[in-house]
């Protein structure tokens, strides 16, 4: 757990306090960015921006609701505003040919490790992984996620029942490499 | 229904919601190091500091311009001994393993694609970092090849350096002369780009805000690739420059720049060069702000070539060449004049 007064400390500028908040939640909100991106590198400009953030805007928290709810919520943040700024930058739409599987019959992946799941989060399209991201994992509606991409929340759900299928596929194509998935 | 959770959904989030991994060891620095110069609080002290920084800083300049002069040739020991205050430009990286845990470092046996087997390992790697600094520094790798590394350059190595050779370049500029070593090759991965070789030199500039990672060869050959899609890969010429861009398109063409390595050469080069260029130039090479207030001056063409020059005696060449005016207000450089028609 997190010591008494740390915030207040890291409020001052104390370096240490710092350095203990940092420390503690460095993995939980590395591995939180990892989930966002395609690449490691972006990964980590986001997990930076974020913490720099954390750091300025600690004195906005208000000692009500979880701590921890509020870190996320920043990490989050920022990751959004980095794929709103890609989509400026790359208006390209992505056309991903997507092998029609028969879906029922998918075996969920019980043998693939934590690290190569967010691996098949960053082959997915950014529209997707983005609002796969927000709503299986974070837990926020349509409703939310259309407000927080600017949005409609139809396009939300299409993105999100998308996002199912291309990772079903990845799935799949896992399965078939490995001969653990059962056809 | 859309809505209903399906088990994927589910399986993701049991899984996921709790992911864990470490960030590399550097990232606390900079974070710090961002806390540092763009803290809201201390504000006008911070910016008096500042100031006197890149006044000392600009002195700094004309001392490794005598610094990379003296080398020239043979790189002399006395490079490294030149200033032994805390303002040591040249510095060879103690060959230590610092806050790192050891790794046997086997030769790296190539990643399997089999997703299940256990890649994590990989990831953990330490890295010893060079540390960033607002001047140019020559830094020796242990495996005694030498990097000439620009102002405001993160660049670190593996810390299992021999067995490795492996750098990796984030930001800025850095021009590496290879020892050759028994065939092992030597990489660096910028935020785009991979580049390979076995003995050469070459130089990268890797800017984030660029969306490029651009890669000059001086001597010998150099492989390129893109860091997501290693299938793209070029082999590059002296001569040469190749790079990667942000859709990883792969490229390359004859290197048409005159002064890419002026930071390095502390050489800048102008031939019938636009006004508007040379200021450019100027800009990236002494770190500061310009401005031309008036359009007419664009149509001046300057030919020359500065060496180890402070911005100064430039800038007063420019004046009595086109009769212009230059002021220095703040750190901005304003330029006035009639022009050349």
């Amino acid at each position: 757990m997190l010591e008494e007064g740390i915030i207040k400390k890291c409020i001052e500028g104390d370096r240490r306090a710092q350095e203990k908040l940092y420390t503690f939640y460095a993995s939980r909100l590395h591995g939180i960015c990892l989930r966002y991106t395609t690449t490691e590198f972006e990964a980590e400009d986001i997990f930076q921006e974020a913490f720099v953030k954390i750091f300025r805007q600690l004195a906005n928290y208000k000692m009500e609701g979880s701590f921890d709810g509020w870190v996320r919520r920043i990490v989050v943040n920022t990751a959004i505003d980095h794929f709103k700024a890609n989509l400026k930058k790359n208006n390209h739409v992505h056309l991903e040919l997507l092998e029609e599987s028969n879906l029922d019959q998918i075996a969920l992946p019980y043998d693939m490790s934590e690290e190569d799941l967010v691996h098949v989060l960053n082959r997915l399209p950014e529209g997707y992984r983005m609002v796969f991201n927000l709503y299986a994992i974070e837990g926020y509606s349509h409703k939310e996620i259309a407000t927080m991409l600017e949005i409609t929340e139809g396009t939300s759900k299409s993105q999100l029942s998308k996002a199912r299928k291309h990772i079903q596929s990845l799935l799949h194509l896992h399965g078939t490499e490995h001969g653990t998935g059962t056809i | 229904m859309e809505q209903e959770q399906s088990d994927i959904d589910g399986f993701f989030k049991q899984r996921l919601e709790d992911y864990k991994r470490k960030p590399r060891p550097m990232a606390w620095e900079r974070i710090q190091h961002q806390l540092d110069t763009s803290s809201p609080r201390p504000k006008t002290y911070k910016m008096m500091v500042t100031y006197f920084a890149v006044a000392a800083s600009v002195c700094l300049l004309l001392g490794i311009a005598y610094l990379f002069m003296t080398k020239q040739e043979d790189a002399r020991p006395s490079l490294v001994l030149e200033q032994k205050n805390q303002d040591t430009v040249a510095y060879a990286i103690p060959h230590k393993k610092q806050e790192v845990k050891e790794e046997p470092a086997p030769p790296q046996t190539k990643k399997s694609t089999n997703l299940v087997a256990g890649t994590s390992k990989a990831e953990e790697i330490a890295w010893t970092r060079v540390p960033v600094a607002d001047k140019k520094a020559v830094v020796y790798l242990p495996d005694s090849s030498k990097v000439f590394v620009n102002r405001n350059t993160q660049l670190s190595y593996r810390s299992d350096f021999l067995a490795s050779r492996e750098v990796e370049l984030l930001e800025g500029e850095a021009y590496f002369d290879v020892k050759k070593r028994n065939g092992q090759g030597f990489s660096v991965k910028s935020n785009l780009a991979k580049t390979e070789v076995l003995g050469t030199s070459f130089m990268i500039r890797s800017h984030k805000e660029d969306g490029k990672d651009e890669i000059y060869v001086i001597s010998g050959k150099v492989a390129v690739s893109s860091l997501r899609s290693p299938q793209k890969k070029i082999i590059l010429l002296p001569n040469e420059k190749g790079w990667v861009d942000k859709n990883d398109f792969v490229s390359y063409e004859k290197i048409a720049e005159e002064n890419y390595a002026a930071w390095k050469e502390d050489r800048i080069v102008f031939q019938n060069t636009d006004l508007g260029e040379v200021v450019e130039t100027l800009q990236e090479y002494y770190g500061v702000s310009m401005h031309i207030t008036n359009a007419e001056l664009l149509s001046c063409r300057f030919t020359g070539r500065f060496e180890k020059s402070s911005l100064h005696e430039v800038l007063q060449v420019l004046s009595s060449t086109f009769n212009l005016t230059f002021n220095d207000k703040e750190g901005v450089y304003t330029l006035a004049g009639k022009g050349c028609r």
